[in-house]
């Protein structure tokens, strides 16, 4: 069999909700063609006028855009209400081996962090597909990486006006279980090369030391005993996606303005929702989807972080939406 | 009718189901079998064979997303036929084009071909997807997973062909360097 087409059957794979997703949004596009394409031209004509589509927005109005896209839904008040408190404008540039990184934007809580850079390249170097920053790093007083439970993310990478941009995020959660930083202390954040197609074509580093707010929420704990629910296990057979259920019984369930803790005891050691049904659920009925974004584990013992398409507030929050129907309520 | 109700039709070996599934999605299934399958009469037969699987699958799987899983059977179904197809010399639709675009996330085509696990590729697949931003994913997917044409990709999305093409080639490009970083083509 040729490799284009075990690449294709591959796609076989891809999440049930992505792939309804695909069609229910197409149509949607479809019915709403017209409304983009006025939308498109109202865009053209502030372009024509000299403002680029972000070009005059603050930090804050930023994130509420691109989270309020990332998630398709619009954000509620209070989502709106934090990110104004949490992001902050940077404007801090760093040139080394002739491309300049700029951290434009900043958000974060006391564990997680967005960063919102934009990659210039040397004069007539065109950015091509592909630019990357890579070997991002937060470093200690000492200038020593600090080793963290959660590896560095890129979330998307886009070019505009000449540039490139990428909204890049970590957990700043070290494995000691301190946070790497609390309100009024500073952060250095590095990264060490820029690659285009996988190949370096500029050496670093880059360092910025942020002053971040740490968003003025705390972790919430959601359970005050072990819970027994399911976890779903995805599976491709037989010319379909099945989905099958298995005992897992959560041991934490901590909310955090950006993202879930979980942990959990289950015979089947791997990750609780393959992927995508554990949702925030807010009191106005607005579902904020998460995404896995690693964990470690144990014998028959699992922890678990899923990143949330939008910030939360936990007093917004009505319930956290588990496998199988299963659901944990904040509590009162 | 609600899918649960149409689930609890199959589980009850109902035929029913099969009636309600051909309401509900027929049309769905119809556009997949013909992307894939240039022969109209053998979209049509796909479909078919796509309740017949179903009917044969449940009860045992109780899928969450009757019109997904339908449709992956549907895609399934396609593609074995237009293999079938393919030694005959009368494959068609748009699945020689896509098949060559995928191979561009290929690197070393062939010599390649013993490294992709299925099941460890479709999961990297699925992974992958899930970091990509909604329009991005929405094109990838009806590209890849529903073998849409880029002319009907683009009226959907209301870009230009030329834009539909470039994303997707950016895309293909992001999907390369992740199977890469996965490890798919260091000598697994």
């Amino acid at each position: 069999m040729m490799a284009g087409e075990k690449l294709l059957e591959a796609f076989a794979w891809v999440d049930p909700e992505m792939v309804e997703d695909a069609r229910t949004g197409a149509q949607t596009r479809r019915n709403t063609g017209r409304r983009a394409l006025m939308i498109a031209l109202a865009a053209a004509l502030v372009l024509a006028l000299g403002a680029t589509a972000y070009g005059y927005l603050s930090g804050a109005d930023w994130f509420k855009t691109w989270f309020s896209n990332r998630d398709r839904e619009p954000l509620t008040q209070g989502q709106e209400a934090y990110i104004e408190s949490a992001a902050v404008d940077v404007g801090q540039s760093v040139t080394a081996d002739g491309w300049t990184v700029t951290v434009e934007t900043a958000l974060a809580d006391q564990y997680d962090i967005y960063v919102k850079t934009r990659i210039d390249p040397p004069a007539g170097v065109t950015p091509e597909d592909n630019c990357k920053l890579e070997g991002a790093a937060i470093l200690d007083a000492d200038g020593q990486k600090i080793p963290f439970t959660q590896r560095s993310e890129s979330l998307t990478y886009y070019q505009e006006a000449g540039a490139w941009y990428c909204v890049w995020s970590q957990s700043v959660e070290s494995v000691s279980g301190e946070a790497a930083y609390l309100d009024g202390r500073p952060l250095t954040l590095a990264f060490e090369k820029i690659t285009v197609d996988g190949g370096m074509v500029a050496q670093g580093p880059w360092r910025f030391t942020l002053d971040l707010p740490a968003g003025g929420t705390q972790a919430v704990e959601l359970l005050s005993e072990p819970f027994p629910c399911k976890g779903r296990s995805l599976a491709y057979e037989g010319g379909g996606i099945t989905e099958s259920y298995y005992d897992v019984t959560l041991l934490s369930l901590e909310v955090r303005p950006l993202r879930l803790r979980v942990q959990y005891r289950s015979e089947k050691e791997k990750e609780l929702g393959d992927g995508l049904p554990i949702s925030v659920v807010l009191k106005d009925g607005t579902v904020v989807p998460t995404g896995f974004s690693g964990g470690s584990f144990g014998s028959h013992m699992a922890d678990c972080r899923y990143q949330l398409a939008a910030p939360v507030l936990p007093e917004e929050i009505a319930y956290i939406q588990l496998p199988a129907g299963y659901t944990v309520s904040m509590p009162e | 009718m609600e899918d649960e109700q149409i689930v609890d039709l199959y589980w009850a070996r109902d035929e029913r189901a099969v009636a309600e599934s051909q309401a509900k999605y027929g049309g769905w299934c119809l556009a997949v079998a013909r992307n894939i399958l240039s022969d109209g009469a053998d979209a049509e037969e796909c479909v078919n064979d796509t309740w017949l699987g179903a009917w044969n699958a449940m009860p045992e799987d109780r899928p969450a997303r009757l019109g997904a899983y339908l449709a992956a059977i549907t895609r399934r179904t396609a593609l074995n036929r237009w293999k079938a197809a393919r030694t005959q010399k009368r494959g068609g639709g748009e699945t020689p084009q896509v098949l060559e675009e995928l191979a561009e996330c290929v690197p070393g085509g062939e010599s390649a071909e013993a490294a992709l696990e299925a099941k460890e590729l479709g999961r990297a697949v699925a992974a992958f997807v899930r970091t990509l931003p909604g329009t991005e994913r929405r094109v990838f997917l009806c590209r890849y997973w529903y073998l849409d044409s880029v002319m009907d990709i683009a009226e959907t999305f209301g870009f230009s062909q030329s834009k539909v093409k470039s994303m997707l080639a950016r895309t293909r490009k992001k999907l390369l360097a992740y199977l890469r970083k996965e490890g798919f083509y260091d000598g697994r």
